[in-house]
């Protein structure tokens, strides 16, 4: 089903959130 | 931002891979690295250079049997981020 997408850029081990519903 | 006409287009260099260590799908570039869902997958894979972002809210609306205007609502800011940080251009 059709959900809002995600973006999670890897750095350094971590992943930070580019994109999403938990983006802001 | 990106609009109904506008083509996006993966630049020279980047690439989508599945990363076995990770068990997912991400997003190469040079020196950079991006975590993919499997709906970011499947918008990214509808990028073939040819299709206009109108055409490929489309395609994804006629697969998902959603909402067409939701769809371009999300693919505009999902694909704007990565515009924003150089991983697709549009022409």
């Amino acid at each position: 089903a059709w959900t809002k997408p995600t973006l999670r850029e890897i750095e350094c081990g971590m992943e930070i959130n580019m994109y999403g519903p938990d983006s802001g | 931002m990106i609009g109904a006409d506008d083509i996006p287009v993966i630049p020279r260099g980047v690439r989508m891979q599945f990363d076995r260590v990770r068990d997912r799908w991400v997003l190469l570039a040079p020196e950079r690295t991006v975590a993919l869902d499997e709906i970011g997958r499947a918008i990214l894979s509808e990028i073939d250079g040819a299709r206009s972002f109108g055409q490929i809210t489309a395609r994804l609306a006629a697969t998902y049997a959603a909402p067409e205007d939701q769809i371009a609502e999300d693919s505009r800011g999902f694909l704007g981020t990565l515009i924003d940080r150089r991983f697709l251009e549009v022409k």
